[in-house]
């Protein structure tokens, strides 16, 4: 690593990390960028989740963040010089309520949505079968579909950004670990093994371990890790169309275009392995069985784990800390699909010291002192 | 081959005898073609020891069986199984 | 309190363990995916189909009198059959499903006796039915009595091809060339390694006599490049290599056959090992990757053992030793083990090791697979079955910096299919290596389904609590 000198240190090389990096290389041709990650290429949550993007959000906040997130992915190709493409598919989330509390906070958010014009629509029980025959009918109420909500591939999403960044020159860096990070002059310093750099201003775009690097400059954060674990079956004949959410199980289904079905089934945990644990699976099962009977006998290939962020109000963090010149951005387990719009927030408020969208207001980490939390109704979380 | 009974593979009925597995009947039958990937390629049995899941038929509406970790019966109904076809009976 | 085994693997290494943790007051289960012990050595045909035999007289002597005392113990042993072990936990849980059910046990030690499977260099027609892994169309003949091809090609190293075509040609099968990538006259550098497996060289030497006898055209130094046929094999082309992988021009041979029996050695059945958390390390020729252990099978997790191949490739003789050796560790607790009474009473057992052992080094020499042959995989070929990767891609993602089998995978999904890699894996590793001059240091996370199994069968899970 040769010694240097750089605008902006952003650390994590996931879909928050790079979508910042790019931005702000658009932003300021020029600008000294580099993005460093001790991992592999995708190794992280960005290449470790359920692919999905969805507007069926409550809060508005998130209802924009992933509003003009999936308008961006609607042009990556184009926006990223990327003529493969990011397999962008957008046939709906279905978003399932198993009681009447559950319809209700549906039915809530559906007003919300419809307000940012959002093609959210009020689906009941039959609505639902017939468009998933697969469903199992036990208690289900209803639901909301989105036609705009759908997947891309994570892997080609990670893969345009990161040419899209060289190309803009900036410096992104893998297997590189961050051995120290203190505040010198007006920036820091950060030591890596095999050099030293500095930086005027850094970005934490390492999602859950953020406080680690945070508790070394004396500073913290309440981020916890959430370990999550999925289940991948083997391919098999079209029957899920939209990605479905259910509420009630905490599953997440998406049948990718292989045809395998991969379950993202949560659960409350902690720690920050991804090692699959031994009770997972037979927690897991008599879910999925329960939420899509049709599913019974199709064979599960391979289990995965991967760990999101946690936030005590299940939100994202974004902006400065009380460290001047340096910046979080937190994904709570909605990175892949808010990173083009915290992408652009981001870029704009490192560069210029933008303040003004109100995103910054509502996610700013100082939120935390004055206690103005507001959780985000549709989760599907335990 | 001496035969004990017969199953049907596509149709077609095959001679085995007690113990046999699928695969080895079908092989002896002069099949080869045990399946059509997703990609069309026909497929049959490589590894003979159930690891490899390239010989996987669809035995007795039962899909994804390994014909060769399988005995045959008399009057099993051995189909192949096409890409994701629902002949598959999932 | 009787101390409880369980045994994954029912092969020489397996039976043999069962055998003496029996003897030594253990509760052992044993689980084996086949009808019938046996393993892949021993496999063990159908009462009804049994009768001429094509294997010699004093191997099937060895199957047969091991196969008697494990009978003769199996009153004492749970023998679960047609099981599939699809995960072992770092905690000591084994999940395995039987039937239309799923069970875990939890047993005071495991031995993990799961064996090698076969290893190919894929080349372009690979797929085509009717070619085949040697050691499986060698399980067809012996398990169910069936050459299944009738004009028969052999291909590989080592001595399993020579065993193949003799055991074909016995059971009235035509064989029409044996491909060999070098003479086992390789061998012959190890004169102590074949002192020592002398019953196993004259064994050999019968084997080679009737391939001689039938006048088997040998294919020296050559190796199958493309596989014709379109819905089934109808010929393969074989042309000479040199050791630095390039195909001499003008040496390709056309051969007509249905069945191409292939095998260029052997890869561990290592996954479960892995997946338990054992240290692992890579050794090409001893399997790839295969757990670290010690002389009593012991691997870095406390009550987790293995034996047999899937320790290393040692073969049945080693196996078996093998088998009594850590069923002995593994019966006793841990703090029992490394005493001198117990290395006292293995004396006999460890000494037979040694001297298998000896011959063993004899036969890896010639499962000696230079990188250099790799190069004949062509961007065509495709290299992982199950989801049809071409070599092409692999290079690309290579090209694109992805060295590891995790970074590959995530790139062209090698491995991410049916077979969870084990048809493939071995290829991207060596072709790594060949491209980029170091081999992957890590395996493919090891996660469970070892096999797979539907919602439906989990969800009817049983616990079996050892205590």
């Amino acid at each position: 690593m040769k010694n240097g000198k750089f605008d902006v240190l952003i650390i994590g090389a996931g879909a928050y990390g790079l979508s910042c990096a790019w931005w702000m290389a658009k932003r300021r041709s020029g600008a000294r960028i580099l993005v460093v990650d001790e991992g592999e290429f995708a190794s992280g949550a960005s290449g470790r989740n359920g692919a999905g993007f969805r507007m069926q959000w409550g809060l508005d906040l998130n209802i924009r963040l992933c509003q003009e997130s999936t308008q961006f992915f609607e042009n990556a190709a184009e926006h990223l010089d990327y003529p493969r493409g990011i397999e962008l598919k957008q046939d709906g989330y279905l978003v399932l309520a198993h009681s009447e509390k559950a319809m209700t906070t549906l039915r809530g958010s559906l007003e919300i949505q419809h307000r940012y014009g959002v093609p959210s629509e009020l689906f009941s029980a039959e609505d639902c079968i017939r468009m998933v025959p697969a469903l199992g009918r036990n208690r289900l109420v209803g639901g909301t579909f989105c036609g705009k909500d759908g997947t891309i591939s994570p892997f080609l999403l990670l893969d345009s950004l990161l040419k899209a960044c060289r190309r803009e020159n900036v410096d992104v860096r893998y297997g590189t670990r961050v051995e120290k990070l203190e505040r010198f002059g007006g920036g820091f310093n950060v030591r890596f093994r095999d050099g030293v750099i500095e930086a005027d201003k850094i970005l934490l775009c390492t999602d859950w371990a953020v406080p680690e690097l945070l508790a070394s400059l004396g500073i913290s954060l309440p981020v916890k890790s959430l370990p999550k674990e999925a289940i991948v079956t083997v391919p098999c004949a079209p029957r899920v169309k939209p990605i479905l959410i259910s509420l009630e199980h905490h599953i997440s289904v998406n049948q990718v275009s292989r045809g395998s079905i991969i379950f993202v089934v949560s659960r409350a945990r902690e720690g920050q392995e991804i090692a699959s644990t031994p009770d997972f699976l037979a927690f897991a099962a008599p879910k999925v069985i329960d939420l899509l009977p049709g599913v019974a006998d199709v064979p599960v290939l391979r289990t995965w784990g991967g760990v999101s962020s946690l936030t005590p109000d299940m939100q994202p963090i974004l902006g400065e800390t009380e460290i001047e010149g340096l910046y979080v951005a937190v994904s709570s387990f909605r990175g892949l699909m808010t990173s083009p719009a915290v992408g652009r927030i981001m870029s704009a408020l490192i560069l210029e010291n933008d303040t003004n969208d109100p995103v910054l207001t509502q996610l700013t980490p100082r939120r935390f002192q004055t206690g103005n939390l507001i959780m985000e109704p549709l989760l599907n979380q335990e | 081959m001496p035969s004990d009974f017969q199953f049907t593979f596509e149709g077609r009925r095959i001679a085995a005898r007690d113990g046999q597995s699928v695969a080895a009947a079908l092989l002896a039958a002069g099949e080869r073609c045990l399946r059509i990937d997703e990609a069309g390629n026909p497929k049959g049995a490589v590894c003979g020891i159930g690891v490899c899941w390239e010989c996987r038929c669809s035995i007795d509406g039962v899909p994804d069986i390994r014909a060769c970790m399988t005995p045959a019966k008399p009057e099993m109904v051995v189909r192949r199984q096409r890409g994701l076809d629902p002949c598959n009976d999932r | 309190m009787q101390r409880s085994l369980a045994v994954i693997g029912a092969g020489p290494a397996g039976m043999a363990a069962a055998i003496e943790a029996v003897r030594r007051g253990c509760r052992v289960t044993i689980i084996d995916e086949a009808v019938r012990p046996g393993g892949q050595i021993f496999r063990q045909a159908h009462p009804a189909l049994r009768g001429e035999e094509f294997a010699e007289p004093a191997e099937l002597a060895r199957k047969h009198r091991l196969l008697a005392e494990f009978q003769g113990v199996s009153s004492k042993i749970d023998y679960r059959g047609e099981a599939s072990v699809y995960a072992v936990f770092p905690n000591g849980e084994i999940h395995l499903a039987q039937g239309d059910a799923t069970e875990v046990l939890r047993p005071d030690a495991i031995i993990l006796a799961t064996g090698v499977r076969e290893q190919v260099i894929p080349f372009p027609g690979w797929t085509t039915p009717g070619v085949m892994f040697a050691g499986g169309a060698q399980s067809i003949l012996k398990a169910h009595r069936v050459v299944p091809g009738t004009n028969v090609v052999i291909a590989g190293c080592g001595p399993l091809p020579l065993i193949v075509a003799a055991q074909i040609l016995r059971a009235g099968g035509r064989v029409a060339a044996l491909a060999s990538l070098r003479s086992l006259s390789a061998m012959l550098h190890h004169v102590r390694g074949l002192w020592h497996g002398r019953e196993i060289v004259r064994e050999g030497l019968r084997y080679a006599w009737t391939v001689r006898r039938a006048k088997v055209p040998l294919l020296t130094g050559y190796m199958p490049v493309r596989a014709i046929g379109t819905e089934r094999l109808e010929a393969v082309v074989l042309a000479r290599v040199d050791q630095e992988g390039r195909l001499l021009s003008g040496s390709e041979r056309r051969i007509d056959c249905d069945l191409l029996a292939i095998n260029y050695g052997f890869v561990a059945n290592s996954e479960l090992a892995a997946m338990a958390g054992s240290e692992m390390r890579r050794d090409p020729v001893a399997g790839g990757w295969i757990p670290v252990t010690d002389t009593y099978g012991r691997t870095s997790v406390p009550g987790v053992f293995v034996a047999g191949d899937g320790a290393g490739l040692r073969g049945a003789l080693v196996a078996e030793c093998d088998g009594t050796i850590v069923g002995a560790a593994a019966a006793m607790p841990s703090s029992a083990v490394d005493g001198p009474t117990l290395r006292a009473e293995l004396a006999d057992a460890m000494a037979r090791r040694a001297r298998h052992l000896e011959f063993q080094k004899a036969v890896r020499a010639t499962l000696q697979l230079p990188i250099a042959l790799w190069r004949t995989v062509t961007d065509e070929t495709i290299v992982c079955r199950c989801e049809n990767v071409r070599f092409g891609e692999i290079r690309g993602a290579l090209e694109g910096g992805h060295h590891s089998l995790n970074a590959i995978k995530r790139n062209v999904r090698s491995g991410m299919g049916w077979c969870g890699g084990r048809s493939c894996l071995h290829s991207v590793a060596a072709l790594t290596e060949l491209a980029t001059g170091a081999a992957p240091t890590e395996m493919m996370t090891p996660r469970p389904m070892v096999r797979p199994v539907s919602f439906a069968a989990i969800a009817r899970q049983r616990k079996v609590e050892a205590r």
